[in-house]
């Protein structure tokens, strides 16, 4: 690894090698284990890596087609977790996504992930396990958000990124909201 | 042994052992880049590094893997991620942290031998921030992290040329440092 270095140079680069902190064997399996076990939950029969299965999201669209009166769809835009609806609302997000490329994917989840900690914040009061929910939900579109973010291009990742410490701003103020309301009522 | 790239496009259609195959070569890597970013526990890197890798698995499919360095910029950029993540959460840098988790075989040497080398990891470290961010960056990516120099450039969207050079300057500041620490770092 130490080509073109002088004798000097390579033994900084050693003395600096030394400062790495490398797994040992039982870590790496153990690591491994996790990761093998989580993928597969993930990957199981009709699942894909990293998201719903699409025979899903399919079924769900000609569900809400034959169903689908406009206003049962507009209305599961602000159903709660615990509403039944909730799902057509997850669902209907996620067939947007589907149809999003990389960078609108993107903006999309974080946009949900807006909708949802600002709805927490409205609700903190009336219906705090719902908040907690939203909260929650809306978190897990931020991570996704940010364990793609390097497929994009830097100037992408530029915009996405203020989007995003622009939500987890808005994140943290819905969960100081409902800790707080939970506290008031406690 | 089989490229990164023909293991992400046998992992992207399914091959789970080919998945298993690409993260577990590059664990050690992950880990070590984990390491001496986070400053944290071995639980903690160890919790950051599986949590990394299963994001990694569920992007999968962003990945185009086609130039030299793709997988491991990808990879930290994950990693970097989970790491901003767990940094609220995570206890301040302690030094019995850091020799904790080194698994160098402590346990055989004396204890002026153990003395000497911590002060010597000491000195390192805190030469290293001294450096310009650019160059201790790259030293550290490269030394300790160890990566290839096309690698360094790839996550750091520089050359190899601009590498190479930040690499030569780092470490002639670093021997400049030592030297004027006034005592032998050889």
């Amino acid at each position: 690894m130490n080509e073109e270095l002088s004798p000097a140079e390579e033994k900084l680069a050693s003395m600096l090698s030394d400062l790495a902190v490398d797994p040992t064997e039982a870590t790496r399996r153990s690591i491994m284990r996790g990761v093998m076990q989580a993928t597969a939950r993930q990957t199981a029969p009709g699942r894909r890596v990293g998201g719903r299965p699409f025979w899903l999201a399919l079924a769900a669209a000609v569900v809400l087609l034959i169903l689908g009166t406009v206003t049962a769809f507009a209305s599961s835009t602000k159903a709660l977790p615990a509403s039944p609806t909730y799902m057509i609302r997850v669902t209907g997000e996620d067939i947007r996504l589907a149809l999003a490329g990389p960078k609108q994917r993107q903006d999309l989840r974080v946009g949900f992930a807006r909708d949802r900690f600002q709805q927490a914040r409205e609700i903190a009061r009336t219906d705090r396990a719902d908040a907690r929910q939203l909260v929650s939900d809306g978190r897990g579109y931020l991570a996704q958000t940010r364990s793609e973010l390097s497929s994009l291009s830097a100037n992408e990742q530029g915009e996405v990124q203020n989007e995003l410490d622009q939500a987890e701003s808005d994140a943290a103020n819905a969960e100081n909201q409902v800790d707080q309301s939970g506290a008031n009522q406690g | 042994m089989t490229g990164d790239a023909e293991l992400v496009e046998r992992a992207k259609r399914g091959d789970r052992t080919a998945l298993e195959q690409l993260l577990e070569r590059h664990l050690p890597m992950v880990y070590r880049f984990v390491a001496v970013r986070s400053a944290g526990q071995r639980a903690d890197v160890e919790d950051i590094v599986q949590e990394s890798l299963i994001a990694a698995a569920g992007s999968l499919r962003n990945l185009r893997a086609e130039r030299d360095g793709s997988v491991t910029k990808w990879l930290l950029a994950i990693a970097r991620h989970k790491i901003a993540d767990h940094r609220r959460r995570l206890r301040p840098i302690l030094q019995s942290d850091l020799d904790d988790m080194h698994t160098r075989a402590d346990a055989d040497a004396d204890v002026a031998g153990i003395a000497a080398s911590r002060d010597r990891d000491r000195r390192l470290h805190e030469a290293l921030g001294a450096l310009t961010p650019e160059q201790a960056e790259v030293l550290v990516l490269r030394f300790i992290v160890g990566l290839e120099l096309v690698e360094v450039a790839a996550v750091t969207g520089r050359t190899v040329g601009a590498v190479k050079s930040l690499q030569h300057r780092g470490l002639a500041s670093l021997e400049k440092m030592l030297v004027l620490a006034g005592k032998d770092w050889g």
